[in-house]
């Protein structure tokens, strides 16, 4: 689709100067947009793509500048005055953030955010009325159809219901151009099916122009017409995204396409890129993914790999392209036809049990059942998997068993002792339960003290386990070996380190109590899709080695079929369903299932088009 | 419930363009002016060029000159030796506030911060309690009362500033504590004041120290006051605030012997808090991105 176009960067470079140093974040990108397409911007964090789509509406950070041309009907962005691009912004180009929760004026209502931009032929502010019918009109296209919305507040809508607001305001002065910036990343996998689903259709009613910056390649499959990725500030490759998904002409995309858990079996190993996303002047001069590709040569570091073109349409940044094409198909051949491995569950006596298990948060008038009585399972050496939505209770649930929380009513025990509420305990037998069960967190850029070397919070980790153990630093050592880092990082503070290796240390520190189940909740989720393949397979690794069970909380079904023999899907802090994962995944019985299944991003053109994915389900009270 | 985090980290985090020098002037300038005012504290008595106390009745109400730079006062003693004396007790004082306040308001605060629950309620209605309290009123009447004496004025303020150290750090500990960080090592087993101590405390120390700063410059200003009412230092005493007391007479004929020790005052008092904001930002980029 090459219609006429309505947007053109060349050029442009994106720079940060702090202190009198500066740091170069996206180094010379062309892109363009035509009237009626969607182009997604790939790339992982670190890659710039947000400071891209920043740049193009003037928003860009304290200390962070653009240079380069940014062409729409006739005029350089980048050299607008403040004033002119403030016209522009909302009536040309629209813009729709990642969070809704942050993303809407909290002490204004929801028709407010809309009606507040919108003026008459002669630029005045609309009547009351008439504000009021505009809003209640626009909250109905983006599929809101209670009119009282607009008389709400943002905290008392949830979050699919708030981007839903926050779509309908970047649409109020029908803009030509919308940026959305990750729009559904912060949301559940079925309102993101919805969200997607919406921008979609208002695209293409309206003829408008769309940018979606994304990491998730799926999503952008689904959703674009063409693709660029983005790596370390550079464009690797250009191209149709049909063409794309076909046959990747760039080793990290095809790293990228590789490193995706296939949803619908389960690996021996997962594909991942090794290493982590360099700074864009750490590898100026040469191919960015040079230093993580397995088909580097001496082309690839004599100097900078500018896309060149292939076909119509089609770019790419390699070098090498020409000699490495065929091992690239293959290689992806092999993978596609990587044989499904039968998860055997090899459960014995069950380590943890929990029968019929509820929590009531309280908070002032209301109450919320976080879990209505549910009862699972965990065998020793057993992976079990938990998902569900955010709400469903899956991480409640996860908090109980290692004493976070204390469940109102029912039993958890572990290993044969009773551990529901952890303050009755016997000290003996506390260190006990603390001993069996360890627990990784989601954010692993929150779950590290900030101020205590990676040293010492391993050593603090080893002497719990053993009060006075001798050789304590050797054990650092090698519990940072076993996650895969060198030795030497005991010396470094969390800052140092990546998002990947800071999640590899809080595994390292669960490791350190030789814990016979280890709960990990949402592990993955925070982390670049090129590093969750890595952490999976660690997952594995050390599975074989220790022979732990793992009780794997997690909203991404794909991640769940890799690791887990057995699932439970939690909806409303209940058991809807339980099973092989096999089974349940692959012939889901329960509807709420097979609504989870039907949200992982497909590409196909009927995954946003089908009823259920525009409609959604009956919005819910809250 | 679980807000599931979303998987792209903004790319940069950005804060406000400032220095990065690691000494700025006006900190080398601070620092200097405290060190001298800590010289004087300690060997003040040695470097004095008078005997502070020396009475010398023919020499009264001298105006400034070399040999005596601030003047004399009606007793005809040495206005600019009794300042560089009189810094002990612009130290001292304020020293074991502010140390005091800190000590026990972080003890308390941490506890109540952590541990919530009751201890929490107990510990904070006993702050309640002492804010009702209007601090300078009550340090004038008791010591007043009591007759007056610098360490009874110390000891005094002293306790009424722990509520407020208290209750700071109870709430940057409450901003703490439900931080993975936290939970994992309560998961991993370690015992609650090792997670008090080794963990959460480091992590408000940058607020502990600015307040202890805070609280010695405000410390210093309101034991002066106290002096300058009477109710300070004793009678005879060279310190700062006495002296602007005694020598406010004097305004007109020699402006000095009363300024002088006023401007030593504010001057310590806007240094010391001026360093208290600075090793704030110094501290609160440990473990911050680079």
């Amino acid at each position: 689709m090459t219609g006429e176009p309505l947007l053109t960067v060349s050029n442009l470079r994106i720079h940060s100067r702090i202190g009198g140093k500066s740091r170069t974040i996206v180094s010379g990108i062309d892109l363009a947009l035509a009237r009626g397409e969607t182009i997604g911007i790939v790339g992982e964090s670190g890659s710039g793509k947000s400071m891209t789509a920043r740049a193009l509406i003037g928003l860009l950070p304290a200390g962070v500048f653009a240079e380069g041309h940014v062409e729409y009907e006739g005029r350089d962005l980048l050299e607008l005055p403040e004033r002119a691009l403030r016209k522009l912004r909302g009536s040309e180009l629209g813009l729709v953030f990642q969070d809704p929760f942050t993303m809407l004026n909290p002490i204004l209502r929801c028709g407010r955010h809309i009606d507040e931009q919108l003026r008459d032929e002669r630029g005045r502010r609309l009547g009351r009325a008439e504000r009021r019918n505009e809003a209640v009109r626009r909250l109905a296209e983006v599929g809101i159809r209670d009119a009282g919305v607009a008389e709400r507040y943002p905290f008392e809508l949830s979050g699919g219901m708030r981007q839903r607001v926050g779509i309908a305001a970047a649409l109020a002065r029908d803009p030509k151009i919308l940026i959305a910036d990750e729009p559904s990343t912060a949301l559940d996998v079925t309102t993101q099916r919805e969200i997607l689903a919406l921008i979609k259709s208002v695209q293409v009613s309206r003829g408008m122009g769309l940018i979606m910056i994304t990491h998730d390649l799926r999503v952008a499959f689904a959703m674009c017409d063409r693709i660029y990725v983005l790596y370390a500030g550079s464009l690797l490759e250009v191209a149709p995204a049909a063409a794309v998904e076909e046959e990747p002409l760039h080793p990290y995309t095809l790293g990228l396409l590789l490193s995706e858990p296939p949803g619908d079996r389960r690996l021996a190993h997962l594909h991942s890129i090794e290493g982590a996303v360099p700074a864009p002047d750490d590898v100026a001069g040469r191919c960015p993914f040079s230093a993580r590709c397995s088909w580097t040569a001496d082309e690839c570091l004599a100097g900078p790999t500018p896309l060149r073109s292939l076909a119509e349409g089609r770019a790419t940044a390699c070098v090498r392209i020409d000699k490495i094409r065929p091992e690239m198909r293959v290689e992806r051949l092999e993978a596609s036809q990587r044989a499904h491995v039968e998860a055997v569950s090899g459960a014995s006596s069950a380590l943890v049990h929990v029968a019929d298990l509820r929590k009531t948060f309280i908070t002032g008038q209301r109450q919320v059942d976080a879990l209505a009585g549910v009862s699972i399972e965990v065998g020793e050496g057993e992976s079990v998997g938990l998902v569900g939505e955010s709400g469903s209770g899956k991480t409640t649930l996860g908090r109980c068993i290692v004493g976070l929380e204390t469940p109102t009513s029912g039993t958890i025990t572990i290993d044969g002792i009773e551990a529901a509420d952890y303050t009755q305990l016997s000290t003996r037998d506390r260190a006990a339960v603390r001993r069996s069960v360890q627990i990784v967190f989601q954010d692993p850029y929150s779950s590290l003290n900030p101020v205590r070397t990676i040293g010492s919070a391993l050593q603090q980790a080893v002497l719990v386990a053993e009060p006075g153990a001798r050789g304590v630093s050797g054990q650092v050592a090698d519990l940072l070996r076993t996650v895969g880092l060198p030795p030497e990082y005991a010396a470094r503070k969390p800052v140092a380190l990546s998002g990947g290796e800071r999640q590899r240390v809080a595994i390292a520190r669960a490791l350190a109590v030789k814990p016979r189940l280890l709960i990990c909740d949402e592990p993955v989720s925070a982390l670049d899709v090129s590093v969750q393949a890595q952490i999976l397979n660690l997952f594995a690794t050390l599975r074989h080695e220790f022979g732990m069970s793992y009780l794997f909380i997690t909203h991404d079904l794909a991640v769940v079929r890799q690791i887990v023999e057995r699932v439970y899907v939690l909806y409303r802090g209940a058991v809807v369903e339980a099973g092989p994962v096999d089974t349940v995944l692959g012939r889901p019985s329960h509807e709420y299932t097979q609504k989870l299944v039907d949200s992982i991003p497909r590409s196909d053109s009927e995954w946003l088009t089908a009823q259920q994915a525009v409609m959604g389900v009956a919005p819910d009270g809250d | 419930m679980s807000v599931d985090i979303n998987p792209v980290r903004p790319e940069l985090s950005l804060g406000v363009t400032r220095s990065r020098r690691r000494f700025p002037v006006l900190i080398i300038l601070c620092l200097i002016f405290t060190a001298l005012v800590v010289f004087c504290a300690i060997f003040g008595s040695l470097v004095a060029p008078h005997d502070p106390n020396e009475q010398d009745l023919l020499n009264t109400l001298q105006q400034p000159s070399w040999d005596h730079l601030f003047g004399t006062d009606t007793l005809g003693r040495d206005i600019f030796s009794r300042v560089i004396v009189g810094a002990r007790t612009a130290v001292a004082g304020p020293l074991v506030i502010a140390l005091g306040a800190m000590l026990i308001g972080n003890t308390l605060g941490v506890f109540a911060g952590y541990r919530g629950g009751r201890a929490d309620f107990v510990i904070m209605r006993f702050c309640d309690l002492m804010f009702a309290l209007p601090a300078l009123l009550v340090a004038i009447v008791v010591v007043g009362v009591l007759g007056g004496g610098y360490w009874l004025a110390v000891t005094l303020l002293m306790i009424l500033t722990i509520p407020y150290d208290a209750r700071l750090i109870r709430g940057s500990v409450l901003e703490q504590r439900p931080r993975p960080y936290v939970e994992a090592v309560r998961v991993l087993g370690l015992k609650p004041r090792q997670i008090m101590v080794g963990q959460v405390w480091p992590n408000v120390l940058p607020v502990v120290v600015a307040n202890t700063f805070l609280n010695f410059a405000f410390s210093l200003v309101t034991l002066s006051g106290l002096s300058y009412l009477g109710l300070g230092a004793g009678p005879g005493t060279a310190d700062w605030g006495r002296m602007i007391s005694d020598n406010r007479n004097l305004l007109f004929q020699n402006p000095v012997a009363a300024l002088g020790p006023a401007f030593v005052l504010v001057a310590t008092a806007t240094t010391v808090n001026l360093l208290g904001d600075w090793l704030y930002e110094r501290l609160s980029d440990r473990g911050r991105a680079r």
